[in-house]
Order: C-alpha cells, then structure tokens, then sequence
C-alpha cells in the first residue's frame, strides 16, 4: 500500500514537470506588456525573436542561458496584423501578417526596425478575423510557404482562401496546394517535404497532421472555385462526396492527398498548431527526425513519427509534453536543441490558464522508457522503443490491445468515430538488441486509425511506458 | 473463499465500477480537457460545470450546447467568460452525449435528473437546421436559465392576413397560422408576409409579487393589450416606432397567472412590436419582444487607446472601418491621423485628435472593423487610386487595371519620427509616397522614380464619394469639411471626385486640410 502511494505520488511530480526527461522553463517576458506570442524566430548570437497577436516583434537576450532571470528584451517592431510564422535570414526578419509577407529590416543598424519590404500580398483579405495567414520558414530552394485560413473558418470571401501558397524570394505566390479548412501551424521533415496541421470542423472528422504535397488536395472544397484563376496546378479539382469517408473519395479525386496522421479528436489533442521536425541530433533526446505538434487547447505537446509507403506518408502520433502554461501556438528550435514555445489563449482558451506565455524546454539526458517508433510492415507494425524490454512480457501477444476507426468525411463539423474493427496481435518478437518488437497483427484496416494501447509493457528495469498508447494511421499497406 | 452473496455484491460493484469508469473516460475525452476533470473549469478560460445553472433545470439547454456549440459571452456562477465551445453534434452519437450530460448532471455537486438517449435524438431534431453555434443570449431566449422563466407563460400567437385599415376583431376571424411560444418572447417578425397582417398572442401573465406594473408599448403599427380580461393599452392607427407614440400604463396587480392578450395590427411597410415591463422583482429591462440589437448590443470589450508617444507615430495595421481591410493606421504626434489602404495606395480616412481603440481588435478574436477613436473624420474614398485610362472622366475602374501590374512594395519610417514612407509600383513606375502631417492638415507628396515613357500617362484619384468644388486654382473643396490643395499636376474636377494626372517623374503635392 505504501509502496503504491510512493508510486502515486512520484507519478504526480512527474505529471507536474510533463516528463522526467524534460525539464520546462517559463521565460520571463518584459514587463507590463501583452505578449501573446504567435510567432517565433531563431536568430544568430543566441537571440530569440517573437511576434505578438498585437503585431509587435521583440528580440530576446538570453534565453538559452543558465539564470533566466538575466533575459533582456528589446521591441524591433510594430504595427503588424496578428502574424502567424517568422524567421530569420541574412540581415532581416521575415513575418507572415495576416495581409502579406514582409521583410523587416533595420537599415540604420539602431536596433529597430525602418523597413516594412512588403514581399507579397496576393491573396485576399475580407475583415473577417478568421482569415488568418500562417506562414513556413523557407524551403530548400529559400520559398516561405503561407497558409490561408478559410473566411470564418468555413467559406471562401476573398482569393485563394483554403489555399498554401508558395512564396519566392522575389514574391512571386504561387497557388501550391488546395482544401485546407483551418491550419494552425506549418513545417518541414528532415526530407524537406511541407506539412500543416488541420483542425477538425468542416469536412475534417478529426485534426491531423497533412502532407502538403504540391498540387495536392486537402479534403475541404471551399477555396475550390480559385482553381480557375491559377494556373499552377493542373487538371480539376473535384469535390468530395458528403458523409463519405477519406479512403473512399482518394479513388475519386486525384489530386487527393490523405491526411498522413491522424491526430484523434479527444483522445490526443483537438487544436494542433505548429509543426517542427526535430533536427537537434540527439541534443533534444532520443526522437531526431521526428515531427513535433503543438496543442494549443490542452497546452501539450506531441509526437509524431512518419514515414512514406507507397509515396504516401502515414506514421503515428504520441503524446509527448504537456503543463505549459497557455495555449500553445509557434515552436522552434535552437542549435543546442531547445525547444521554444509560445502561447496565447486570447479567443480560444486552453488548460494552461494564462493569456500568454514563452517558454523552453531542454532534454536533461535521463533515460527514460517510450515509445520511440511504430512503423508499419507487411503483416504487422515494428515498434521501437527507447529502452530494452521486459523479454517475457513483450513476447506476449496478450500485452498489446488495439482498436482501429475512420471518421467520416464530411461538410458537418466533426465526426464520430465510425467503423470500429478491433485488430489482433498474434505474435510479438523481440529484437535481439531488445529495443524492438515485430507485431504480427490481424485485422488492420486501410484509412483507419489504430490505436496500440502498450500498458503492460515493462522495460528490462522494470519501468511501465510514460505514454502508453500509439495512434498509427494506414493510408497504405506495404507492397507485398 | 468468497462466498456466493460476497462474490455477487462484488461483480456487482465491479460492474458498477466500470460503468462509472467509462462514464468519466467518456467525460475526460468530451469534457474534461477544458472544464476539468473535476468539473470546476479554469478560471476566466472555461466555465466550471460543478453546480452551474446551465447544467441545472430543463435538459433542452445543455443538450443544444452540446450539439451546437456556443459562442460569445456568457455569465456563469457570476463570473464573465468569452470563449467558443466548438459544436460536438457532428462528432458525438446521441447515446455518448445523453451518457456524458447524465454523468454531468449527476456529479461534482449536481444533482439534476438523468438525460435519455430519446431527449438528444429529439434536441437534434428541434434545431436540425441550425448550423451557427448559440450564443448565450439566443440560447437563454428558447431555454430559459433557472428562475428565469418567461413572465409570459403558455404564450400562443395566431397570424391573420388581410386588408384592413385598422386593427380588426380578431375575435371575428380564423387565424392562417398558430404557433406556440416557448420562450414567452412576442415577435411580429416571423410572419410570411411582411405586409397586411394582424396577430394574436394570448397566454398567462406571471405576477410573483403584487405591487403596481408598469407596461411600456410601442408599435408599428397598431396594438391592443389586455391584463385579466381588461384592455389597458390601446395605441390606435398607423405610425412609425420611434418613440413619438408610446404608452405607458401603470396597473396594480396580484400574484397568480393573469389572462395576457395582446392584439396587433401592421399596415404595410415597417412593422414593430414593443412591450417592455418593470414591477417589484422584475430584473431590469425585461422585455416581452425581442429586443432591436441597438439596444442591448453594447462593447464587449475594454478600452484599449493606442496614440503616438515621445515624438513617434503609432502605427496600427487592422480592420479600420472607412478604407480596406489592408488599413495601415497612422497617428502622428501633431494630432492628425490617417489610414493608408495597402490594397488601393490611397489615404483612405484621415482625423484629428485620438487615433484608435484597439480595445475591438485586441480582446477576445477580435472581429469586425474598428472606426478611428478621434473627430473630424474624412473619408478620401475607398478603390484603387491609380488607372490608366484614356480620360480622367472615363468609368474609374472598381479594382486595379491587372496592365497596371500595381504591387505594394511597403513602407519606410524615417528618421527620429517614425513617420511611414509608402513605396508602390504601378504601370511600371516606382512611387514613393510621403505623408507630413502639420496641425490642422496632411501633406503627401508623390514622387514618381522612375521616368515616364514618352506620352504615358498616368491617373491618381486622390479624393471621391462627396460633392467638389474648384475655389481657386489649385484648391478644391470635398464636402463640408475638407479643402484640397494640389500643386505639380493638372487636376480634373469631377462632380463627386478629384483626378490628376501624373505625366513626368516630377513630385506632386497634395494637401488635405480642414475647413
């Protein structure tokens, strides 16, 4: 009994810190000032830039350094609209605004900001506050990528809403994916391809995690009727059918992309913002490679693996980090692998119960036991882990339970899960090295979630799964 | 060993246990994210649900919440919140949500009656056609809070179509239409059609306190009301409902349900219905119709001012209502403010004194346009201010001429003021355009960068949508409040516009002063 208290409240004071291998500091912010943080930008020297809702832009001092307490904070600019995605190159800050791209650039070296270089406008803005632009850090070839929210979260008022435009270096805009609904964060994998998160609503049964393929579509119709006024993309755009589902449209639609992670609505998260690839090379833990989503109504983070079968991408989503402090929206990532996180809770509220926040969180190197991949295979799924297994546990079938869904495609907000088939795990082998299982599983179902609840699991310590559970979309079986 | 009984009272309990178990589970993945796993919410972010009146009473509330959504501000246990719940209708079965309400209603303090999988199916039918998420206000309308019944009671109202010149018996007619009133609010607003009817609402009038009422009424156009069978208002005749023609009565009345009879009359254009009643313990500005939305539709949020300091501009880039919606909001130290559209490269609006509230922009998400928060406001005109057309008085297109190729290059704050240059590019010359505010007036000169070819000229329209005058050469008035002075361009005056046309790299002034 006792020894269960024990165990009860050290998972407590684990729960307080998010994760024993994490350590989550709260950056102080300049006094006085609303600092609801929708961008930020990772600038040489150590310097740390945001932007805030209210349209400033600050750069931090000292926010990788050991005694927080020594942050100074200097305003760079102002007077932009709400924007959403910022970085750093050459001499200049560039910053997705609601009504363009602009350079920022400090032409008499004072530390402030004299030139607002507008790189692109082309796109459309109604007055509606729901037409929000997120924008990339640039591509391989130095484009930003913009995201372009649909009017209210629904409809199409002005050009390319619901639309990714790609944006050169000299501004040209180009129309680069369709059938976004509501974006809340934009990124890139180690392999460079683009991906957004899409919240549930119109026509999205649960959040994801999509492939921003070019010349893709997303699965919401509303920005359809801009096809004919670009030329970017070829042949026609063709809308879903209503309460259908997504593995059965993507036979009608060519350019259809399905999203590559389904993110469950409830049980993982339900506003996904940003999306960062974590290129720290072990200095931010065992996950390199992997993609990282933030939840700006739980204020968590979480974790997604992915990989490409048959030139689709597909993986699974943990959860990762949760407690900061408000909403989370941007992140990024330092050379030394520190993650930062900003937040706002202004409009849409979240757990972490302060209007805005920023914060970093840095790997303190202990050991700890989760989840590190699930791929799938030809007749199961490979799970990797970040320790070495319990032999006799991890060999029993009877230790994995899974469940698998779809949700429906939609015009309605949402979708229950729908579908349910409960797949079985037949055989389960450890790897020599014991860090892996192969599963062999019956009854996996393509467009489905499946869902690997792992609580039995012990490693060869005797430690159960921080996260016990794995969400693994299958847009595609591996070729035989 | 266990004996029979003990085994049985445990799977019992077991069994018990398990359904608890999935009913917060359930709770934890609808709910519990936002209100907490104890139901208490988080203070100023989500409301608690732990013995709250939107949990308690009639279940008709709870379950719309849940299938629509709610969106705005909302008061609960007292305390102001202003958040969206998303709607769960779409993503919910019927049987989940009758599951989760119950298991509500049921704990952290409450203690309604359980919801049945019959109720949500029937809830979903009742607004099977709503798409929007409530607001708190329209929710409260149809399923009133606890204590908070409707004073008018058992409401029914009748429509009758026809042509009378006064309001007729209606005790003489058959109604075409009969409908019952639940949330006890008389509305002359949803007839078929809009002209020639008359209406009938008939119900109980709640008196909880006997003391003296007063009844408050206006209409357009004609109205009758009956208390207890006796007809103590009655507004005869056709007229407009702007206050000239109101009755007020005041009535002595004794607790129980009263006999409520209201006939109505509208001739034909406008028509209105308002009937407003205080008395002892009748909250403040209770209406029995629904209430314009002038009245009750004040700020929902604080102030927010945002002037220039130290000798700097304040710069505000929003929804600025006068211009379009790629406003760059200017205010200079020297009193004088504008808004320069990004979209059309003109000076959409300009004023004096205080330059803007960011107060509508900046609390909750925001929505809408702001007007400036200063006086003297003029509008310049919104559309693209520059074509190339053959003559200046030629139709003015409605957006850019796409040969025009106009692209917004951005802005430049010079030195020590801060003050915004504005770079553009239209028809292949590069514009720089800089605004020098003084006291009582705004300066911009327009500097062409690059050479015009030989022959090619330019259009600027640099003030439309009121009447102008030529009062001098070179000076023009628009409106009533403003003078326009231009100086390095030959000017057209049009009725309701002033053109110039630009033909050399040469600078042009413009000067907006106040009259």
């Amino acid at each position: 009994m006792i020894r269960l208290l024990l165990l009860f409240l050290l998972s407590l004071s684990l729960a307080a810190v998010g994760h024993p291998s994490y350590q989550r500091e709260e950056i102080p912010l300049p006094e006085g000032e609303v600092m609801e943080i929708g961008s930020i930008a990772i600038m040489p020297d150590q310097k740390v830039a945001v932007a805030t809702r209210r349209g400033d832009v600050w750069i931090c001092e000292g926010a990788y350094g050991d005694d927080l307490s020594q942050v100074t904070w200097s305003k760079f600019a102002t007077g932009l609209h709400e924007p959403f995605g910022m970085d750093f190159l050459d001499d200049s800050l560039y910053v997705t605004q609601r009504p363009e791209l602009t350079r920022l650039r400090d032409m008499d070296k004072d530390g402030v900001a004299d030139l607002y270089e507008t790189v692109t406008q082309d796109w459309g803005i109604s007055g509606d506050y729901h037409e929000y632009a997120f924008g990339s850090l640039p591509d391989g070839e130095g484009n930003r990528w913009v995201l372009l929210c649909l009017t209210g979260s629904s409809g199409a008022r002005t050009d390319f809403r619901g639309w990714c435009m790609r944006v050169t270096p000299d501004g040209e805009t180009i129309p680069t994916a369709y059938g976004i609904r509501s974006p809340g964060g934009i990124g890139f994998n180690q392999a460079g391809d683009a991906f957004y998160t899409d919240n549930q609503g119109l026509w999205n049964g649960s959040s994801s995690l999509k492939w921003l393929k070019p010349g893709s579509f997303q699965g919401n119709p509303a920005g359809n009727k801009f096809f004919k006024k670009q030329s970017a993309i070829q042949g026609k755009p063709v809308a879903p059918n209503d309460e259908s589902r997504v593995i059965t449209e993507l036979d009608r639609i060519p350019h259809y992309v399905p999203p590559a992670v389904v993110i469950p609505h409830g049980k993982v998260g339900r506003s996904p913002s940003a999306v960062l690839a974590d290129q720290s090379e072990g200095k931010f833990g065992p996950f390199n490679g992997q993609i990282l989503l933030g939840e700006q109504t739980a204020s968590e983070v979480q974790r997604v693996f992915l990989e490409k079968v048959n030139g689709v991408y597909q993986g699974a989503v943990f959860k990762f980090l949760k407690g900061f402090r408000a909403g989370i929206v941007p992140m990024k990532q330092g050379d030394d692998g520190t993650l930062f996180v900003g937040g706002t809770n202004r409009g849409w509220a979240s757990s972490g119960g302060k209007r805005f926040t920023f914060e970093r969180v840095r790997w303190n190197g202990k050991k700890s036991f989760e989840f590190h991949e699930m791929k799938i295979t030809r007749d199961g799924f490979d799970l990797t882990f970040t320790d070495k297994l319990d032999k006799s546990i991890a060999e029993d079938p009877a230790s994995y339970k899974m469940a698998a869904w779809t949700y429906i495609l939609r015009s309605g907000y949402g979708s229950p899960e729908v579908d349910e088939a409960i797949p079985v795990v037949t055989e389960a082998k450890l790897s020599p090295d014991g860090k892996s299982v192969s599963l062999k599983v019956k009854g996996r179902v393509k467009g489905h979630v499946h869902h690997l609840n792992a609580k039995l699991l012990k490693s060869e310590s005797g430690a159960t799964l921080i996260h016990k559970d794995a969400y693994y979309t299958i847009n595609e079986f591996p070729e035989q | 060993m266990i004996s029979p009984t003990k085994g049985l009272i445990l799977s019992v309990l077991l069994a018990a246990s398990t359904v608890l178990f999935a009913d917060h589970s359930l709770y934890m993945q609808s709910c519990g994210a936002c209100h907490g796993a104890d139901g208490k919410g988080v203070e100023g972010q989500f409301p608690p649900l732990a013995e709250s009146e939107w949990v308690e009473g009639a279940p008709d509330r709870l379950i719309q919440i849940v299938l629509k959504g709610i969106t705005g501000p909302i008061q609960v246990k007292g305390k102001a919140y202003n958040l969206a719940m998303p709607p769960q209708g779409m993503s919910m079965k019927d049987q989940q949500i009758a599951k989760v309400l119950s298991y509500v209603r049921a704990n952290f303090g409450n203690k309604e009656t359980a919801i049945t999988t019959e109720m949500v199916a029937h809830a979903r039918t009742q607004t099977k056609k709503r798409k929007k998420p409530w607001s708190a206000e329209e929710l409260t309308a149809l399923y009133p809070l606890p204590g908070r019944e409707p004073m008018l009671q058992n409401l029914v109202s009748k429509v009758y179509y026809g042509k009378w010149k006064s309001l007729p018996d209606l005790d003489k007619l058959e109604p075409d239409a009969v409908e019952e009133e639940h949330n006890g609010i008389m509305s002359v607003h949803r007839t078929a059609k809009k002209d020639h009817f008359a209406m009938r609402f008939s119900g109980d009038f709640v008196v909880k306190t006997e003391g003296t009422y007063r009844f408050t009424l206006d209409a357009d156009d004609s109205a009758d009301l009956f208390i207890a069978g006796e007809r103590i208002i009655h507004l005869p005749g056709k007229g407009p409902m702007n206050g000239s023609r109101v009755i007020k009565k005041e009535v002595a009345l004794k607790p129980g349900r009263l006999a409520f009879q209201l006939d109505y009359w509208e001739y034909a254009g406008q028509e209105g219905l308002s009937v407003r009643v205080e008395g002892p313990g009748v909250p403040k500005d209770t209406f029995l119709t629904p209430q314009t939305k002038s009245k009750k539709k004040g700020r929902t949020w604080e102030s927010i001012p945002i002037e220039a300091k130290d000798g700097k501009v304040a710069l505000y880039r929003n929804f600025i209502a006068g211009t379009s919606a790629r406003a760059i909001g200017v205010g200079y130290p020297e009193g004088v403010n504008l808004a320069f559209s990004a979209d059309d490269f003109s000076v959409g609006i300009i004023w004096r004194g205080k330059f803007m509230d960011a107060g509508r922009h900046w609390t909750d998400r925001g929505q809408g346009f702001q007007a400036p928060a200063g006086k003297d406001v003029a509008l310049l005109g919104q559309g693209p201010a520059y074509a190339l057309l053959d003559s200046p008085k030629e139709k003015w297109p409605k957006a850019f001429q796409p040969e025009l190729e106009a692209r917004f290059l951005g802005y430049r704050l010079l030195d020590g003021t801060g003050r915004p240059e504005f770079h553009y590019k239209v028809s292949g010359i590069r514009i720089s355009d800089t605004i020098t505010p003084q006291s009582d007036a705004i300066l911009r000169l327009i500097q062409p960068r690059s050479e015009f070819d030989s022959g090619q000229s330019l259009h600027m329209r640099i003030a439309h949508g009121a009447p102008v005058k030529k009062v001098a050469e070179g000076t023009y008035e628009l409106g009533e409040t403003l003078t326009i002075k231009v100086e390095g361009a030959v000017t057209t005056v049009l009725p309701r516009a002033l053109i110039i046309t630009l033909t050399h790299a040469s600078p042009v002034g413009i000067t907006y002063s106040w009259k």
